[in-house]
């Protein structure tokens, strides 16, 4: 027997010891799990188009309100509704989850990605209301680029189905995109493009944005541009 | 031929490794440790009680940065309970005092403290320390006098432990052997920088006693630990838990799987469930919301063929009984006590009684919660004409709300704003914010006594309970009706004592007010950080004899710091 037939369990070892589950503390969090607290979803069918962003049930995790953490939970986004959907796999049932009780939440998408949401306060047009809205959290450097990943009826298409006419609202995705500069004043902006981009922002970051643009030979039409363009603002 | 063998090798080292890991995590529960440190160890009944706790975290070093809960019962010989405390630590500390009842009986007290997580290891295990309580009219003190005299040890009355080598963590400059009455003391506390970062400690200076009280279920080389499989109590860092059971009035054992529900009296609806285990146990953590309220444990359902009976666990009840370890106490002693008893009532005519000033409290999470974030409909009935019932009110007030007498009672359903129809089972009620099994209590009650109703037409979904709608009715007098069973439990949790420090007493020099003061300095948490000084200026008392200086605290490792400097008053 060689030094190395010796040496290598050994390494082994002690790398499985250091990945060894814990007893105590680790069960805790188990016995005291927050409840999901939502309803019971019924799936609106009167629509063409997607609703959800994410067409399959990723698994994700729910931080909620009071610090805890919902893991493994097969999620949904409606971007029509902005609501997140469990699918509550034990009861063979979907539940819309209480937005208001979760601050974030993650999916994770098969190719590797894990894709951050945030529930933000947005102050409404034309009122003193504000309202709760979900974004996608695209960039979180010293600037923050979020993007509410809006579906809103584009009009109303008809189908004529056993005889008669039927017309559904038709669902198209509208991305609402909100740079949230380094001074905290946010940027909101539907379109990427250079000039729609270069034009909303305020002196001083406006300057800076055309330097990245050029340095980095971007046409900035596109999420990946923006998010480079973003992830470089100080 | 070679592979083969070198795959075994690996396979068989990770089993060992799995066996023996699993086998030393699960058999060892390291329960930490408590230790409380009091200003004196013989009190007069009427005074307050100072004290410090130092907890150390399950690894038996680290104090746990998160507050844990630590308990601290004062019991007497008999076993009564004259205090208890229940206090959120920070940064492995929380101090404060207990306010001794002025008819307190002349005899030998304990003090006990532990932590939920140190139940795991046996009452064996938790701090304890036996202190001295005298009645300020009783001059024989026969009860201490004629104490258990078998416990008498040969070495002395009282065996501290605590008397460890002391640490030379600190040095004390400037402090004189003597000093005049009423002279200013004035002294430093400096930090050995070699020693790294410093603990936070407890300074007192107080007259020397005769008498020292006995500490046990400290252990100074370890912390505890308990050889069990299971952590059957869980630490408290997040709230405390409070845990039951369910048993069958009948045959006393414990019911499985009955679904219990608690809730607190409220403005807004609450609820918590646990499924009882196979011996009929359930756990609840209790956060900072459910302090001062009245809470309400009950079951779901009712159970077929068995009479539920709920039983709350009493997180003060000790097993191990108090039998004083002092027997009998000497002349000098009683001479102390005498004295003492004399400065009591002398200040006490003066009206010099010590206050006490809370420090603000940690702050904690006291979400609520919730089971629902807004309702769907809300009526305050009180806003229209009076109505005599609830089954009026629903019928004039709540569109989605009806009332229906069958043959086995009055149901109550909404509807589900989704099918746009009656649920066909009663909807969740709740009264006050908590919930109600039975709705006969709200159907007699009018506009006068209720302020609010919330409707939530939809199915709602908590955890694994599904309720068909939910009726939420706030009365205006929030009084609960008495439970009609004992499968209901109404009680209250023990509120969190905030830190508190006893206010210096500034007597000025040049007057006529007697000034006899034992307890010359109590500061119960110092932090000096890393070689740094403190310093400390009080005035002496006009009482002459020893007096101690005292640094205690608890190091890194959980051991004892100790450093005590004694210095006369002529």
């Amino acid at each position: 027997m060689t030094r190395k037939d010796i040496i290598r369990p050994v390494l082994f070892l002690l790398i499985l010891s250091g990945a060894a589950p814990g007893y105590g503390q680790d069960t805790v969090p188990e016995l005291f799990r927050p409840p999901v607290c939502g309803e019971v979803y019924v799936v609106p069918k009167d629509f063409s188009g997607k609703q959800y962003f994410n067409r399959n049930w990723l698994p994700g995790d729910v931080v909620l309100t009071s610090g805890d953490t919902l893991y493994d939970m097969l999620l949904k986004y409606n971007g029509f509704t902005d609501e997140l959907i469990w699918l509550d796999s034990n009861a063979f049932r979907q539940v819309k989850l209480e937005k208001h009780f979760i601050n974030r939440f993650t999916m994770k998408h098969p190719d590797g990605r894990v894709i951050l949401f945030e529930r933000i306060v947005e102050k409404q047009p034309l009122s003193a209301d504000s309202a709760d809205v979900f974004v996608e959290v695209l960039c979180d450097n010293v600037a923050r680029l979020c993007v509410q990943r809006q579906i809103a009826s584009r009009g109303v298409t008809t189908k004529y189905i056993e005889g008669k006419d039927y017309s559904f609202d038709d669902l198209k995705p509208q991305p609402r995109y909100m740079l949230f500069l380094p001074n905290h004043q946010p940027v909101v902006f539907r379109i990427i493009g250079r000039k729609t981009v270069l034009r909303l922002l305020p002196p001083g970051y406006r300057e800076q944005a055309e330097v990245i643009i050029r340095e980095h030979h971007l046409s900035l039409r596109n999420e990946k541009q923006l998010i480079q363009v973003a992830e470089e603002i100080r | 031929m070679k592979i083969t063998r070198t795959i075994t090798r690996y396979l068989l080292a990770a089993m060992m490794m799995m066996a023996a890991t699993g086998a030393l995590r699960a058999a060892e529960i390291h329960c930490g440790r408590v230790v409380v440190f009091t200003d004196r160890d013989i009190y007069i009944a009427g005074e307050q009680l100072l004290f410090t706790l130092h907890i150390n975290g399950e690894s038996g070093g680290q104090t746990s940065a998160s507050g844990e809960i630590v308990y601290l019962l004062l019991r007497d010989s008999r076993q009564g309970p004259v205090a208890k405390v229940c206090m959120k630590t920070a940064g492995g500390m929380a101090y404060g005092s207990i306010s001794l009842p002025d008819t307190l009986a002349t005899g030998y007290y304990q003090l006990v403290a532990f932590t939920n997580r140190l139940r795991n290891c046996g009452e064996d295990c938790y701090f304890s320390k036996e202190l001295i309580i005298a009645n300020l009219f009783d001059r024989e003190l026969k009860a201490l006098s004629d104490a258990n005299p078998a416990q008498v040890t040969a070495e002395g009355p009282v065996v501290d432990k605590m008397q460890q080598p002391a640490q030379s963590l600190f040095s004390i400059r400037g402090l004189k052997k003597t000093y005049a009455q009423g002279e200013e003391i004035s002294f430093s506390l400096a930090g050995n920088s070699s020693s790294g970062n410093l603990p936070a400690i407890t300074v007192s200076v107080a007259e020397e006693e005769p008498w020292q009280g006995k500490i046990s279920g400290y252990n100074f080389g370890q912390s505890c630990s308990s050889r069990s499989t299971q952590m059957e109590f869980l630490p408290e860092t997040r709230g405390q838990i409070i845990s039951g059971k369910v048993t069958d009035k009948a045959t006393h054992a414990g019911i499985e799987n009955c679904c219990v529900l608690l809730s607190a009296k409220d403005t807004a609806v609450n609820l918590q469930y646990a499924f009882t285990g196979s011996n009929g146990m359930f756990r609840f953590r209790l956060n900072d919301y459910y302090q001062q309220k009245d809470i309400v444990i009950q079951l779901l359902d009712s159970v077929p063929g068995q009479k539920p009976v709920i039983e709350l666990e009493d997180r003060f009840a000790l097993s191990d009984a108090f039998v004083p370890a002092a027997g009998g106490i000497s002349a000098a002693v009683a001479e102390y006590i005498r004295r003492s008893q004399d400065i009591v009532r002398v200040q006490r005519a003066y009206r010099q009684a010590p206050q006490m000033q809370a420090v603000e409290k940690t702050a904690g999470n006291n979400l609520r919660p919730a089971l629902y974030y807004k309702p769907d409909q809300q009526v305050f009935p009180g806003a229209y004409e009076s109505l005599s019932d609830f089954s009026e009110i629903t019928k004039e007030l709540l569109p989605t709300v009806r009332t229906r007498k069958t043959a086995s009672g009055t149901t109550l359903e909404v509807v589900d704003k989704v099918q746009q129809g009656f649920f066909s089972k009663n909807a969740a009620l709740f009264i006050d914010g908590i919930y109600r099994r039975d709705n006969r209590e709200v159907l007699p009650m009018g506009s006068d006594r209720i302020r609010r109703i919330e409707v939530v037409n939809e199915q709602r979904v908590y955890g694994t309970l599904t309720f068909p709608g939910i009726l939420a009715v706030f009365t205006n007098d929030s009084a609960i009706a008495p439970a009609t069973d004992q499968s209901s439990k109404l009680f209250r949790v023990e509120p969190y004592s905030a830190n508190s420090v006893q206010q210096q007493q500034e007597i000025p020099r040049n007057t006529t007010l007697p000034d006899f003061r034992q307890l010359l300095y109590w500061q119960p948490v110092i932090k000096a950080g890393q070689a740094g000084s403190y310093d400390i200026k009080f005035r002496a008392s006009q009482h002459t004899g020893t007096f101690i200086l005292s640094i205690r605290g608890t190091g890194a490792d959980g051991e004892i710091i100790q450093k005590e400097q004694r210095f006369s008053i002529r």
